[in-house]
């Protein structure tokens, strides 16, 4: 399936949270659009990405087995949301779908869906230390690449490097 | 060997005539136990110069130990991150007396290119380095060079000074700052520094 099939399918099973769609645009010179690059993916509420996860994985059409990369994108210092992007591949269908979640940077809480994948355990965790996103009832919260006691959130664009680490100057 | 001369009318008794500072010296430079600390691709051409191509045993240095117990030379190879810091310093820490370190390559020299806030700029800041070797990685005879000039210094080390009076300046680089305890609460204060973090502005009890 392409991606217009699967969002198609997609609704018609209306999967829970399903915001809309974004496709690449070229750039339109007259309306100053830069346009977009990149893949087709689906927007989703961030609240219910879980759900919208768990019917991916198990709807017959879709069957999505394999969530094969997690992780969040900060757009920039003016921005209000993180991106939460997770790539998804069905195996059996030979096919992949983006899903986009938009996470207000003000209150970064997401669910876990390492109850529906479990690779996203790991993805979790990475996204956690690096963006300062809470998963809410993830087994395991702990820093994956981080010292336990870091404090801040590297890949965070606001991020401010650290002057001293144990009383040692990073300069 | 200019300082270790036998005494003609000596040498059919079997003895020679030195100073002590010289023969301990002459022992500690020609039997240098290196602990290599191969944190990335410098760690390669670590290997290459201990095997046979570039053979250290020709400048006594070949015994490389995986025991800091068992060493006294440490050569830091690679690239240091602040979350292997503390590892780094407890491997030095437990170094025997005397001891000496390398730092290998730019990146332990000065962070290299990596201006990152996961990499410590220069293991200098937690060690205190004896010969910096510049290279990315370095060829295996820069760092046989720079054993040759730690052999150099170790030449004209007093250790017979250092045991009879005790050392006479104390190296306070970076010893005992780690403060850092595995599975215990740092207590800080950044919640300023990185006010976005939910984690710092949770301990700041905001």
């Amino acid at each position: 399936m392409d991606f217009q099939g699967i969002y198609d399918r997609l609704r018609a099973i209306e999967a829970p949270g399903l915001e809309g769609c974004d496709e690449p645009r070229p750039a339109n010179a007259e309306t100053k659009d830069k346009g977009r690059g990149g893949d087709p993916f689906c927007l989703v509420t961030p609240a219910l990405l879980p759900a919208f996860l768990e019917v991916c994985r198990d709807d017959p059409h879709l069957s999505f087995e394999m969530a094969a990369d997690m992780t969040a994108t900060d757009p920039g210092k003016d921005e209000e949301h993180l991106w939460v992007n997770v790539q998804l591949l069905s195996v059996s269908k030979k096919h992949r779908l983006a899903v986009k979640a938009l996470l207000p940077k003000a209150s970064p809480v997401l669910p876990t869906t390492s109850g529906v994948y479990r690779t996203n355990q790991w993805h979790e965790r990475e996204c956690g230390e690096m963006f300062g996103i809470t998963f809410e009832g993830h087994p395991d919260p702990r820093n994956i690449l981080l010292p336990d006691d870091w404090v801040g959130a590297p890949l965070r664009k606001d991020y401010e490097f650290p002057r001293e680490y144990h009383g040692i100057s990073c300069e | 060997m200019g300082s270790l001369k036998p005494a003609d009318e000596a040498m059919d008794a079997g003895f020679l005539a030195t100073r002590v500072d010289a023969l301990i010296n002459w022992g500690r430079k020609n039997s240098l136990w290196p602990m290599p600390l191969g944190l990335s691709c410098c760690g390669i051409e670590l290997m290459a110069m201990i095997g046979p191509k570039f053979d250290i045993s020709r400048f006594g240095a070949e015994a490389a130990r995986f025991s800091p117990r068992q060493a006294d030379l440490l050569i830091v190879a690679g690239t240091l991150t602040w979350k292997m810091a503390h590892a780094a310093r407890t491997i030095y820490d437990q170094m025997p007396e005397p001891k000496w370190v390398i730092a290998m390559g730019v990146c332990s020299s000065s962070g290299g290119m990596y201006d990152s806030y996961a990499v410590v700029q220069g293991v200098d800041s937690i060690l205190p380095v004896d010969v910096y070797v510049p290279g990315c990685p370095p060829r295996p005879d820069a760092v046989i060079d720079a054993i040759l000039k730690l052999q150099k210094r170790i030449e004209r080390e007093s250790p017979l000074k250092d045991i009879l009076s005790g050392p006479d300046e104390v190296d306070e680089r970076g010893s005992g700052q780690l403060t850092y305890q595995p599975n215990r609460a740092v207590e800080r204060t950044a919640g300023d520094l990185h006010p976005h973090d939910p984690r710092a502005s949770r301990e700041d009890g905001a």
